[in-house]
């Protein structure tokens, strides 16, 4: 029986004050994700996507619920032992990369582990190889300003990797990539979950990203809708398919 | 629409535009403030008697404030253009005429300046009004011939101001319709430039320390340079700073970044940002050291004027007063004074003499002063009768006051006895001359002015308090004002053009610490990480502008004596105001760049 990474029970999120108008972006939503799984959160654009990833990782504090990673109950972190668990615990690639312009590829890369009091050599020692696994090796020393999308989100990936977190989030991370850059990351980001055996959850609008994933939770209007699974023996393109099919019936 | 939309950009951005145009606003009050002591030749010439080429100096002081106006501008304007570079570059994607954004890039530009051109100038004429008002009450010092509102200044600091702010539109309309859209619109993502190869540094490095030398050496051998000195030492100290921050600094941060001590906490970031900024840092902490140099020089020296006006009034004889049969009002006056040594001799006035007793000379002795430069302190020697009967000048000095054009003669008693006239009293006295004495005083010296025979006060003589008060002050006290004007003038100019910068990179660095916290980044080390940041910009300018205070000092000797006597109150106080301005500047960076974390 796999160990569980994520435990997440009745989360709900009001936006806004009590005196203000206030929104419901998620409802009441319960489900699970198991070690080294590779999960998928799928919606339309204002379905709750980014407001429930947010919560998961620790950016942003639920109105009611629990969400439990590796059976920590993180609504209960504040302060030092919050960003102590950022640092250590998870990984987060963001649409718009969030690279520091002022680093190189390698600091930017290699700052987890400065925060984390490794030392210097073996911070070197573990960009050399994390950078060579994701194939930017030779990007290490320019600065985010000389690199491509792709390049950058290789980058940001490798950054949110470096620490070996439990898990990985991904906010819609080939938002802004060009079709071809996209499907690179999401095969390194297939490989890292295979290879590595890091547990990625990924949010995204777009079925082909999806396609990538091993298991795919709908949301809609705050609530889990249904969920996708990929069978062992699945390809790629099928799976592909199916979410397109599944996304036909959601619409009408 | 376009306009509507333009003045929606700057609705948004009223904060930042608030930093802007606070920034533009001091500057152009301080060089009001400036101007109002420079342009006024009348005030110069009347108070800078002893100090021949004061209005040489005011020459170059305008020069080099004005080159530090044009880095001020060229900042303001940069952070103007970083700030709208966007937003036209989205108009210009829009489909906007490039003339239609050049004219409204014109305008704004030029509005901007002409704003805080006339409230810097309203500041600049309060400022000056309440500065000569504090100064003149606080130090009990006169400034003849000063005025707060002077047309003079008024005009040159918008013929300066708007010079500059017109130069800035002509090169931003330039630059907004050269520039393609695109580049535009991608202009906040700056890349950090490439740095110049080893060999270049190190040769501007060896510029910097040679121009650094030249500059030290004219000041410490000005004597041999005249009115050379104060051009030659500005130009070479400026750029030799310059370039010692552009090399040293730089190679220094970029060395730093590849040890080990980069790749603690948070180190790697810190140097990242100062690296990537470098550019403008090196600008900023050259102007930042020349002001700092030039308040903290105008202060010690304002206060050394102090020194020096008590110093020599101390030195004119060994008395604060001679008086000649004091009233029993005096007499009880100076019960009321710290009295350190008083005699009291009997005198008689007969044809064109007085005559002293000089047996009483013998039980009380005479004194007189001397001063020994190096270590500041006065001493006073016992004048034997014989020396007194010699030179009688020490004492005649004071009864010039009641009987002018009479010779002193001291005799023996039977003599004394034998001369015709009354017997009167001549008290000499010496007090300490303390803040809280200075009314007692004046009422004593009122009292024996009623009685001297001297219409002019500064011949009615009576002592060291009345040389204080009628000859040293109005000789030194114009010039006090002036370092202590200055002195505060500049460091108002300092203190902007550090919070002008480091606020103009807050904006900025939002961004980037709500990154790190993402990342796991603790409140602590963040905090940490900003105060080093900053760190930066105050210490490296404190230490070099300290140097060349320390140095320049000597160009004063001619004036001060010893330039160096009790300069650490200056110091210190400065010291202790700079301290509280960099935890201003780090609580107001801290705030916002962290509230949200
Ligand atoms: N900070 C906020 N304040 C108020 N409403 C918000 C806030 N963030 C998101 N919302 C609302 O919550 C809903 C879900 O937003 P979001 O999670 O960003 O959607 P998605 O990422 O799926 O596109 C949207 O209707 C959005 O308007
Ligand atoms: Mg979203």
């Amino acid at each position: 029986m796999q160990e569980t990474i994520i435990e997440v029970n009745n989360l709900r999120k009001i936006y806004g004050k009590k005196n203000e108008k206030q929104y419901e972006a998620l409802k009441a939503v319960n489900f699970s994700v198991k070690d080294g799984e590779f999960v998928g959160i799928m919606g339309a654009s204002g379905s709750g996507k980014t407001t429930l990833l947010n919560m998961l990782a620790t950016f942003d504090r639920p109105t009611s619920g629990s969400v439990k990673i590796k059976g920590e109950e993180i609504a209960k972190l504040k302060g030092n032992a919050l960003a102590d668990f950022r640092a250590s615990r998870i990984g987060f690639i963001f649409q718009d990369f969030n690279l520091l312009e002022n680093l190189t590829a390698a600091e930017n890369i290699g700052l987890p582990l400065s925060l984390q009091g490794v030392s210097a050599k073996k911070i070197d020692a573990i960009i050399t190889k994390v950078a060579s696994e994701l194939g930017i090796f030779e990007l290490l020393k320019n600065y985010p300003s000389e690199l491509s999308g792709g390049q950058k989100q290789r980058v940001a990936c490798a950054r949110a990797l470096v620490h070996n977190p439990a898990i990985l989030f991904g906010d819609e991370p080939t938002g802004a990539l060009d079709s071809k850059s996209a499907r690179e990351l999401l095969e390194l980001m297939s490989e890292v979950n295979k290879n590595m055996g890091t547990s990625i959850l990924m949010v995204t609008h777009d079925a082909f990203s999806a396609s990538f994933c091993k298991r795919i939770i709908f949301i809609k209007d705050g609530r889990i809708e249904r969920e996708l699974i990929r069978e062992d023996n699945q390809n790629r393109s099928n799976f592909y398919q199916e979410v397109l099919d599944l996304l036909g019936t959601f619409e009408q | 629409m376009l306009q509507k939309l333009a003045v929606n950009g700057i609705k948004n951005r009223w904060k930042d535009y608030l930093v802007l145009f606070s920034g533009l606003v001091i500057s152009s009050s301080i060089f009001y403030l400036f101007e109002t002591l420079s342009t006024n030749g009348r005030y110069l010439k009347e108070n800078g008697a002893i100090v021949s080429i004061i209005g040489y100096i005011f020459t170059f002081g305008s020069v080099l404030l004005t080159l530090i106006t044009l880095v001020y501008i060229n900042y303001a304007n940069n952070f103007l253009l970083s700030m709208r570079q966007r937003d036209y570059g989205l108009f210009m994607m829009l489909g906007a005429r490039k003339g239609k954004i050049g004219q409204l890039i014109w305008i704004e530009t030029m509005l901007i300046g002409f704003l805080s051109t006339v409230v810097g100038v309203i500041v600049g004429i309060v400022l000056s009004t309440g500065m000569q008002n504090i100064v003149i009450k606080s130090l009990g010092l006169t400034a003849r011939y000063y005025a707060p509102i002077w047309w003079k200044a008024i005009l040159w600091t918008f013929i300066l101001y708007l010079g500059l702010f017109f130069l800035a539109a002509v090169y931003n309309t330039f630059l907004m319709t050269r520039k393609p859209a695109l580049k535009l619109l991608k202009s906040q993502q700056k890349a950090a430039k490439k740095q110049l190869p080893m060999w270049m540094q190190f040769i501007q490095a060896l510029i910097g320390i040679i121009l650094l030398t030249i500059g030290y050496g004219v000041i410490l051998n000005a004597a041999k340079y005249g009115v050379k000195t104060i051009p030659i030492s500005l130009f070479t100290i400026t750029f030799g700073t310059f370039f010692v921050f552009n090399s040293i600094v730089t190679v220094g941060i970029s060395l730093l970044r590849k040890t080990k001590l980069a790749k603690k906490n948070l180190n790697g970031f810190t140097l990242g940002q100062l690296e990537f900024r470098i550019h403008d840092y090196t600008k900023i902490l050259t102007v930042v050291t020349m002001l700092l140099a030039l308040a903290l020089g105008a202060i010690t020296t304002g206060i050394g004027f102090n020194n020096i006006t008590d110093k020599t009034a101390e030195t004119q004889t060994a008395y604060t007063f001679g008086l000649f049969q004091p009233t029993s009002k005096q007499r009880t006056l100076i019960k009321k004074l710290d009295v350190e040594r008083q005699s009291s001799y009997s005198y008689k006035v007969s044809g064109n003499a007085v005559y002293f007793e000089e047996t009483q000379f013998e039980n009380q002795p005479f004194q007189t002063v001397k001063f020994d430069s190096k270590s500041f302190t006065s001493s006073y020697t016992k004048l034997s009768i014989a020396e007194l009967k010699k030179d009688s000048y020490p004492l005649q000095m004071f009864t010039e006051s009641i009987q002018p054009n009479k010779q002193v003669v001291l005799v023996d008693a039977q003599k004394f006895a034998a001369i015709q006239g009354q017997k009167k009293t001549a008290l000499f006295f010496r007090a300490k001359d303390t803040h809280d004495s200075q009314s007692i005083l004046s009422q004593i010296s009122n009292l024996e002015y009623a009685k001297s025979k001297q219409k002019d006060r500064t011949d009615a003589i009576q002592g060291n308090y009345d040389a204080k008060i009628y000859v040293v002050k109005p000789l030194y006290s114009g010039l006090e004002f002036m370092g202590i004007f200055l002195g505060i003038a500049f460091l108002a100019m300092l203190a902007s053009c550090l919070m002008f910068k480091i606020l103009s990179g807050a904006f900025e660095d939002v961004r980037r610490y709500a990154m790190l916290a993402k990342l796991g980044v603790r409140k602590s080390l963040l905090q940490g990480a900003i105060a080093k940041e900053i760190g930066i910009l105050f210490v490296l300018p404190a230490i070099v502008g300290v140097v060349h205070v320390l140095i320049g000092l000597n160009l004063f000797k001619g004036i001060l004596i010893n330039p160096y006597y009790g300069i650490w109150l200056p110091f210190m106080i400065f010291a202790v105001l700079y301290l509280l301005y960099y935890f201003i500047v780090l609580f107001m960076y801290q705030r916002i760049v962290l509230r949200k974390i």
